[in-house]
Formats: structure tokens, sequence, C-alpha cells
């Protein structure tokens, strides 16, 4: 075997020999491997249980944590660091820390320095500086305080550090709000409107601001001397001083009272105070701490108020007794129409008691036919409207129907809201019913008046008329008597003039035959001479007197009569009279050569005679007129034709003398007209009816009359009825004239206008009632004033009974036909 | 994404440096500071120059080499220890442990103190394998120090020398495992191989998963003066047993294989999700500066078989892991490292990836 065979046989054996040593000492690193493999595991474990513990205990503190190497890398965030500088563990983990970590000034922003340089410097705990900020991740920056420290490993040596730090943003936000708050106290404290003080438990002032100040006229330093005992009314401070011993044993929290306060001038000012003890919990210290307000004026306010209070309730006492003791209903609703008050005599007119009717709906006094009033009312209402005196109708408990003037009025509270509506009714029923009869008598009066103008108008129509028909006779007559006187006339002349006379004569007898029989008819004189007549008889008299009419115009006349005799009782003359004046008229207002009618019929008790005619006829309004007396459709007839226009009323007259009606037919003007006449069949004498002839009733008497007026046409006017009435009336103007008259008429009435120059009318009713005259005479008094004081002052004077102007005319009328005038 | 693309570790030494080397007869010589300092900044400036995202400090500074570094110099050791034949003829002799206790004369990190103030790029720093020095315990025992302590002050002078590279800030701590193809030349059986594997696998037990993301494992056919110690042992022996090494990163030399494409099938079958390997495609030993499109087909041929992911290009071996090789010149070795990573980078680009 060669040397390098050798040599390599020698290595192989030690290599081999060494490969046993290898392999003991793999199989003890083996062992130490397992060993420390099951150490390592074991060791492990515990640290993997320390460092759950560690981040959990890390997780669970409220402040950040960051952990670095020696080289100042980051190793851990807690979650409170991830959470405030933005950055998870896992993104930080070996990032350097200043990266992470990014500190400035809080004011000044300006870079800081991270304490964990210095720690990992000089192996020693570091805080931070004051005001430091971090700005995390995203750029928010959060006020943090924090502290740093070395992470030493087991051999003491500098492994790394930790810092621990913390956001402060509501510890400063706290910081911030205390500052503000304790401004605003002290803004508060020394600007408030109302004085407040800090005392010591003696009392005595410790501080106070400008308005308790300028409240009592102190300066503050002078205040400081002195104790609420000094500044206090000699009369309160028992009050006070109990209030602080009852804070000072907390039997109360605080106290509230008002005490009066001497102002540094010697005036009192009232105080409204409050009064709290204060400890303060770091050092024991209590204060008494008080605000006062100054109630000086609504004290005074308060005395002025409670007199006014008084005062008011005096008069709401007067109010309501007012209102109780008013006639008229005082009733409150609410706007839903509730009744909510009701006064006496709300009871009294509507029947129902306040209990009964309080609370009920208004409706229950208004009748169905009137509900629909209340809505409107209450929409007014609503609207701030005020129903003034509105007459309506309302019902009774009863259920009797008044009549009321209503004024409602809104109701509003302090607030000027409408709450509610007082009503004011009063029962009117009773003047209604005088306004009723009121407006009747008017209406009647008013008739009356109308009725007497037209009899005036037709007075003054018939007059003239009369006077036109007595003139007419009067002109042929004078002529004739002319005639007779003329020395050259001829017996033919005088002949012809007397025929004249006579005929004209008879005319104007006939017209005031006429006017006489109408007088006597009404004046209920005329006498009727009734005796059993024929009609046949009565109607050929009557055509008789009318022929020459109708045989003038050439009229077609028939007379159409039963062949059986008509016998009745009648007066034949007057009846006959009728019959003419019809037969005259028809033949007057009848163009020549028309028909004329003259028909007779009986009928169970009566008999009927009409005149028909074809002539100028009637209108419809005419038919009743035309028998009045001065008639305008009379009058004009009778004015074409001739005549007094009071035919058709004497001939009305007569037929109702005699107990019978007639009636006036026309189908109008241009028509025709027919008359008929109907008259009882009586068998035997009937007493004398009293003709009806509109607006004058026939007199029982005749008195002889005094009428004093210094008014000419008034006292002349009266006079003038009472005449055509058919008494005997003497007029004079004056107080004098009268007692004159009474000496020489001897009235037996006296119509004495009150107010006559001179002596006035009472003097002159004294005057008469002294004399011996006075007693009988029935005085009336005519005058303006009708108020019943000038009544009784009327009767005072010794007048029987009072006229107020203008006269009734019928009532005084009937007063003189009355038997018992001076009742 | 891109394809990682790390040196081996070893630049040949500016001649200046290997005669004054040889004049001082010591490399650890003090004296030598400066001119070690110069050829490390110039290695790193000529590294920085050719692109490389990750270069080393060309071991400079390793006296005498990648595998007697932190031992050489020590009292109780001897010269005399297991010979390694290469290919050419030549042997390289390991030194013997003569008496207790066994430890580091020196760390690797002291030679990144000196890298980190030239580089300004991620540097690498290479280390033995605790396999490789386990050869040092004699096959007789050392009186009063038995072989199992041995072993144990062999894992914790590793441990400490790979935690004081990746606390330094080392972007990768690369064990050279060159004697692992050579274990199965030496023991066919692969027993001894298996040891090794677990040696390392002990070694690498004490770092943590994030540690061993940063630890690599090299190994090749062990290069040196242009030739090789183990190169005839086929991958198929060594690659299952080499993935199952607990490490990140496998720095795997393929450029000089007969047939890539079976090795790529292997690392294909070996490679775990967890790993990355990155394929040798320059071969250090081979004088032809491959070209970029070269580096770029071999790079392409590897992404058929290994994902993307995991893929990484590196150099088949370090261009001087021996102090005193001067078989391929410093221009030579930034030539091919240039290709490497102009060629990865088409590469990628041809992937699209980049």
């Amino acid at each position: 075997m060669d040397s390098d065979d050798q040599e390599e046989e020698r290595l192989g054996a030690a290599a081999l020999k060494n490969a046993e040593s290898i392999r003991i000492a793999r199989l003890r690193a083996e062992r130490e491997l397992l060993s420390a493999k099951e150490a390592l595991e074991q060791k492990t474990e515990e640290l993997q249980q320390q460092r759950e513990w560690f981040e959990v205990t890390l997780a669970s503190i409220g402040d950040a944590v960051i952990t670095t190497d020696i080289n100042a890398k980051i190793t851990y965030l807690n979650p409170v660091a991830e959470s405030m500088t933005g950055w998870s563990s896992t993104q930080a983990t070996g990032e350097p820390l200043e990266r992470v970590f990014r500190i400035v000034n809080e004011y000044t922003q300006q870079t800081l320095e991270n304490p964990v340089g210095k720690v990992l410097q000089t192996g020693k705990v570091v805080g931070l500086a004051n005001h430091t900020s971090l700005i995390d991740k995203s750029g928010r920056v959060i006020p943090i305080e924090d502290s740093a420290a070395p992470i030493r490993d087991t051999n003491g040596k500098i492994a790394g550090a930790v810092m621990v730090f913390h956001d402060v943003s509501d510890r400063r936000r706290a910081e911030e709000a205390l500052r503000a708050s304790q401004v605003r106290l002290r803004a508060t404290f020394d600007q408030a409107a109302v004085g407040i003080v800090v005392a010591d438990l003696n009392s005595q002032f410790l501080e106070a601001n400008s308005r308790f100040c300028e409240l009592l006229g102190y300066s503050s330093d002078e205040l400081r001397g002195l104790t609420f005992r000094e500044v206090t009314h000699p009369d309160d401070p028992p009050n006070a001083q109990t209030h602080s011993q009852a804070l000072l044993t907390g039997q109360i929290p605080h106290a509230a009272f008002e005490k009066r306060y001497i102002h540094k001038d010697g005036s009192t000012i009232w105080g409204r105070t409050t009064l709290t003890l204060l400890s303060d919990p770091s050092t024991q210290v209590q204060r008494f701490v008080g605000t006062i307000e100054d109630i000086t004026d609504r004290k005074r306010t308060e005395q002025a108020l409670d007199v006014a209070s008084a005062q008011a309730h005096k008069v709401q006492s007067n109010l309501a007794a007012i209102v109780e003791s008013s006639d008229d209903a005082i009733i409150s609703k609410t706007l839903d129409g509730v009744i909510s008050t009701w006064n006496q005599a709300a009871e009294r007119i509507f029947g129902y008691s306040a209990e009964e009717v309080v609370g009920k709906p208004i409706t229950v006094l208004i009748p169905p036919t009137h509900l629909d009033e209340e809505p409107v009312i209450l929409q007014k209402l609503r609207r701030g409207e005020r129903i003034d005196h509105y007459e309506t109708v309302r019902k009774t408990k009863d259920g009797i129907l008044i009549n009321v003037s209503l004024t409602v009025s809104p109701i509003k509270d302090a607030n000027g809201s409408i709450v509610g509506a007082s009503k004011i009714a009063r029962d009117i029923t009773q003047r209604k019913r005088a306004e009723d009869v009121l407006r009747q008598e008017i209406a009647i009066r008013e008739r009356a008046e109308a009725a007497l103008r037209e009899a005036d108008r037709r007075k003054d129509e018939f007059l003239a008329t009369l006077a036109h028909e007595l003139r007419n006779p009067l002109a042929p007559i004078r002529q004739a008597a002319l005639i007779f006187k003329a020395p050259t006339a001829t017996e033919a002349q005088k002949r012809w003039g007397s025929d004249v006379i006579i005929r004209q004569v008879q005319h104007m007898s006939l017209l005031l035959e006429d006017l006489l029989d109408i007088s006597r008819i009404t004046r209920g004189t005329l006498q009727l001479r009734i005796e059993m007549v024929d009609l046949a008889e009565i109607v050929q008299a009557a055509v008789e007197a009318a022929r020459p009419m109708i045989d003038a115009k050439r009229h077609d006349f028939r007379v159409e009569l039963s062949s059986e005799p008509v016998r009745f009782v009648a007066d034949p003359l007057r009846l006959a009279q009728v019959l003419s004046n019809l037969l005259t008229n028809a033949a007057k207002y009848t163009d020549p050569e028309g028909e004329l009618r003259l028909r007779a019929s009986c009928s169970g008790e009566m008999v009927s005679i009409s005149v028909v005619d074809n002539g100028i006829g009637l209108p419809a309004d005419a038919l009743t007129s035309v028998f009045e007396m001065f008639s305008q459709v009379a009058s004009s007839r009778d004015h074409s034709e001739g005549g007094l226009g009071i035919g058709l009323s004497l001939t009305k007259g007569l037929v109702e003398l005699h107990g019978g009606e007639i009636e006036a037919r026309s189908a109008g003007v241009g028509h025709g007209s027919e008359f008929i006449v109907r008259l009882p069949l009586r068998k035997a004498s009937v007493p004398r009816q009293k003709p009806v002839i509109e607006s004058n009733s026939a007199p029982s008497v005749s008195r002889r009359v005094l009428i004093a007026d210094d008014n000419r046409d008034a006292g002349e006017s009266l006079a003038a009825l009472l005449r055509m009435d058919g008494h005997e009336v003497t007029v004079v103007h004056n107080g004098q004239e009268a007692l004159s008259a009474f000496s020489a008429v001897q009235p037996e009435v006296a119509l004495l206008d009150i107010g006559m120059p001179g002596l006035n009318g009472y003097e002159v009713a004294r005057r008469v009632r002294q004399g011996s005259l006075g007693r009988a005479v029935t005085l009336i008094a005519v005058t303006g004033w009708g108020q019943d004081r000038d009544k009784a002052q009327s009767l005072a004077a010794g007048f029987n009974h009072h006229f107020t102007k203008p006269v009734e005319t019928d009532r005084l009328l009937e007063m003189l036909r009355s038997e018992e005038l001076c009742n | 994404m891109n394809i990682s693309t790390e040196p081996i570790g070893s630049i040949p030494r500016p001649l200046s440096l290997i005669e004054a080397v040889n004049a001082c007869g010591d490399g650890t010589d003090p004296s030598l500071d400066g001119l070690y300092e110069e050829a490390t900044r110039d290695t790193i400036e000529q590294f920085e120059a050719t692109g490389s995202p990750v270069i080393t400090d060309g071991e400079q500074r390793k006296y005498h080499n990648f595998w007697t570094y932190s031992v050489h110099g020590l009292k109780n050791t001897s010269p005399d220890g297991f010979k390694i034949p290469f290919a050419a003829g030549h042997t390289r002799r390991m030194l013997r442990l003569t008496a207790e206790p066994f430890r580091y004369k020196r760390y690797a990190d002291q030679y990144l103190d000196l890298a980190l103030r030239y580089a300004h790029v991620p540097l690498k720093q290479a280390v033995i394998s605790p396999s490789a020095l386990s050869l040092m315990y004699p096959p007789e025992r050392i009186s009063g120090y038995p072989r199992e302590q041995f072993i144990d002050d062999l894992l914790r002078e590793h441990e400490t020398e790979v935690r004081r590279c990746l606390q330094k800030g080392a972007h990768k701590v690369q064990i050279d495992f060159t004697e692992g193809r050579f274990a199965l030349k030496v023991d066919p059986s692969g027993n001894l191989l298996s040891t090794f594997i677990d040696l390392n696998n002990l070694a690498l037990s004490r770092f943590s998963a994030a540690d061993r993301e940063r630890i690599g494992v090299h190994t090749c056919p062990g290069g040196d003066r242009d030739s090789t110690h183990s190169a005839d042992v086929d991958y198929a022996e060594l690659l299952p047993s080499l993935f199952q090494l607990n490490v990140g990163n496998l720095y795997v030399a393929l450029a000089g294989e007969k047939d890539r494409s079976s090795v790529l099938k292997m690392i294909k079958r070996c490679l775990r999700p967890d790993q990355k390997v990155f394929v040798g495609v320059v071969a250090p030993i081979n004088p032809h500066i491959e070209t970029p499109e070269e580096v770029r087909d071999r790079v392409l041929e590897a992404a058929e078989y290994i994902p993307v992911e995991q893929l990484g290009t590196t150099d088949d071996c370090g261009f001087s892991p021996f102090c005193d090789d001067t078989s391929t010149t410093r221009e030579t070795a930034f030539a091919k490292i240039r290709a490497r990573v102009v060629g990865t980078a088409l590469a990628a680009e041809t992937l699209g990836i980049r």
C-alpha cells in the first residue's frame, strides 16, 4: 500500500471514528434539542399565555401603548394606539416610530421629538412636553399626554421602549368648558340684574356684585365691612335669621323670603331674597350665597293693587248685583252656544231656573222657526261682531213665544281672544203689542185722515159744484127778472120770463130738496112714510118723472115687470124717487137712442129692481165709490150732465132707509151700467134704520160747541167738521175771547187749545170751572202735548178730556154724540 | 424578481501580495496588513465594477487557504495532518490537532471588518465547514481530550464564527463543503459523507430558520491550480445527501460537469421547497472566459429544470482557494465574474422576469 493509500486509509479511519463521536454528539444534540424543544414549547406556551395576557391587558387599558425595539422601530400597537394613530399594529410594526407617532406642539404646531429616542439613549423614563398633540394617519389632531420608559431584557439591557399615552381631548374640553363656565359665572355675577352676595356664616359680606351695591348705595368695599343684619330693616331680622339657621342645620336646601333693606341714604328697599348655603368640597368652607331682587316697585304696586282689588271687588259685586237686578235677561254662553250664566231676569222671562238651563244649549230658548238665527249669531260673535237690538222671537219654558230684543256681545279674555258671548234679552212682547196696536191705530187714523181729506176734497168740490149749480139757474132768473123789469118787455117775454123763473126755481128747489134730503139722511132725521105699495105703481111714477129725459134722448126704454103684482111696505114717493133717479142717470149717461131697461123680480124675501143701460159705463174701481157723496166719479158724471153728484148717494141712503141695498155693475167704461136695488118684501111697517154713510155716523144730539184756538185754520176747520155733523159751533181765537164766549154761548162742550196767547187753555179751564157755568160744561183740551204729565196737567186744570193734535175726529164726534159726554 | 447571482469567494491575490507573503513566510504577519488592505480594496473595487450585486472580499486575507485560515497558527496543531490529493498530482496538507482544546485562531468576521470599509454592495463571507475541520483530530485519541469534546468545541467555534459574520451584516455566510464529494472518494459507502452531513446539520441546527436563510453551503470537486480533488465522484452520489443539509442556499458547481442536464435533473429531484440552488455557470479552472451568451444559455438550461424562484447562479468554485494559486489571473477571474453577471441578466430578460 502506498503512502497516499495509507494516508487515505488513515483519513478514512479518523473520519469514521469521528463519525461515532458525531453520532454521539448528534444524539446528544437531538436529546438536547428535544428537551429544548419541550422547554421551548412550554416556554412558548407560557410566553403565549403571557403574551395573550399582555395583549388583553394592553387592549383593555384605556391608554394607548406602543412598543419599539432598540432601533425605535415599532414592535407593537395596542388597539387604543391603533385607534389614535390610525395605524394597525400590523402596518406599524417595523416602521420607525416617528412615522407612526407624529407629535406637534398643540399651539405652535411645531414638530416635537418623540420621547423614545431619549429613553433609548438614557434608559430613563421620559414624559412628553405639555400641550402635545398627536397627528394620526388621517391628519386628525389629538391632544395627548404620555410617558415613555425603556424595556429591558433579563440582563437589564435596553431592548426597546414602551410609550403609553392617552387622549386628553375630553379633559381639554372639560378644562375649556370649566374656564368658560368660570368666565360666564363671573360675568353673570358681575352683570346680573339682581344683587348677588357671598357672606360667611356670620352673615358678613365677603363679595357683592355691582347690582347689590347699586341697590343699597354702598361700594363693594363698604359692604365688606357690613353684615346682612346691618343693612336689614329693624323689623325684619328675625325672619332672615330663622332662614339662616334652617339652612345651616340642613332643614331646608334654600330659603326665599321678602324683606326690607336699608339704603345707605336711609330709604327702604324691598328685596326678594333667596339664600343658599354652599360648601366647598375641598376645603369644607361654607358660605351663604344670596340673590336679592329689588321688588320695591312691585310692593308698591301690590299695595295699590290690593286697594284696587278691593275696589274692583266692590265694583264686581255691584256689577253682579246690577246683573241680577236687571229687568233684562242677561245670559252668557260659550262659542258653542252653551249657556254658562243665567240671571234672575232670565229666570223670570223664560221660566227656567239657572240650574235647569246652565249647561244647556241656547237653542232651548229658540222656536224651531228661528233656529237658523243661532249659527249666524255665533258666526258673527266669532268674528268679534256685536249684534245690537236684534228683534226676534224666543220661547219660554211653557212654550209661549215672546218677542225679544237681543243685544249679543262677544266676551274676550285677557288676551283678547273671544271665549264666549253675553246676551241681553229684553222682553218686548208688550211693546210689540203696543206697537201693533199703535200701527193699527195709525193705520186707522191714516185711513181716517185720508177719508177726511177725501171728504174735504169732495166737500170742496161739492161746494164748488153747488155754487156752480146754484149760479146756473140764477143767471136765467136774473135775466128773466131783468126782462120783467124792462119797461119794453112784452107779455110774451114776461110770460117766457115767468116760465124761466118758475123752471129754474123748480130746478133749484129740486137741488135744495136733494141737499136737504141728503142732510136729513145724514143726520138721521129723514122719515119714511111707509105704506103698502104696488111695485108697478112705483115704477110708473118713476118712469113719469124720468120720461122727459128718456124721450129727450130718444132712448129705447122698456119696463120688464112680473105679471104678478108685487106688494110690499115702502115709502112710495121715496122709492119712486130712487127709481126715477136711476132712470134719469141711465138716460143722462147713455148716448142718444140708447137702450134702457127697468127690470124687477122677486127672489125669496127680496125684490130686485135693476136699471140697465148701454151708456158710458163705470170703471171697476168706481162701482162702490159712485155711491159716495162728493165722489169724483159721480162728480165727473154730474158735471158733464149737470148736477151736484149727490143723487146716487141720496139714492143709496133712501134704499138703505128701506132696509135694502143698492149695487152698481158695469163691464167697464163704455160698456153700460146696471144698478140693482134690492129691497126686503116686508108686509108690515119696519122701524126706521139708520143709513150707513161712510166717514160719518149720524149724530144723536146736536151740541153747542165752543172752539178756542189761536190757529184760525185749525179752529175753523174743526168747526166746519163739527157743523157738518150737526153741531152748533162757535170759534174764538184766544183765551180771553173764550171766557167771553162762555157767557154768551154757554156751550155744552168747549174745545180749548192749550197754547194760546194771553190766557192759555189751562187758565181758561180753571176760570171756567170756578164760574157758575163751569160745572156742566165738558172741557176738552186740544193740544200737541200728549205726554202723561200733559194729560195729568190738563186734568188738574179742570179738563174732562185731553186730545192730542191732530184731533181724532171720529172719536171726538162719537164723544159729542154720546149722551154721557162728561164721562 | 430577478435571478440571483453570487460569487463563491476567492479571487487570485495580486502577485505583489503573494510575493510579499512568500517573502515573509507567514501570511498572518501584521506587516502585511497594508498589502492585504490594498488587495482587499482593489478586489472590492473591481468586484463592484463587474456589476455584481453581491461580492466578497476575494478572501485576500485568508491564509493560507479557505480550509485552514481559522486554525492557522494554533500552537496545538502540527502541519502533518491529512493530505488532500488533486488530480493535477499535487497535494494539500491539513493541520493536525495535537492537544486540547480546539479553538479557532481567528474568525472570518475579521475579514468583514476590513471589507465593509470599502464595499458598497452586499458582502458575502465564506467560512469553512465543521466537517472539514473535523479531520484535524487524529485517528489516535488525544489524551485528555476525547473526540466528543473536540466535536463539541468544533461545533461551538463554527457557530461562533457564523454568528459573528451574520451579526456583522454579512449578506450570506457560505460554508465551504468541498470535502463532501471527497468523502465519497474516501468512503464510497457514503458513511463518511453521512457523518459530514450529520456534523454540518448539527452545526446548522444551532441557527434559527431566519439565520439559515442567510447561510449557504458550497460544494465542488475542490479546485486548486486548475485541478480538482474529487471531480471523478459522481454528483449522483453526493447531491441527495447534500440537499439534506438544513440550509437555505446551496452553491453547486455545474459549469465543469460533463453532463449538466443529469446533474440538473438530480438537483430538481433533491431540491427542497425552502432551498435555493445557485448553479455554477462559469468554471474558474477553465481558462476560457465564458461569454455572457454562454452563461445565458447555461442559465436558461438550468431554468428548464429548476424553478426560477429557486434558481441562482454562481461560480463553480473560488478562483483562488489557496492563497498561492496563480493559475488564474485576477483579470480572468473578474472577466468570468462579469460574464456571469451579464449572462444571468440576459437569461432573466429572456425569461421575462426582469
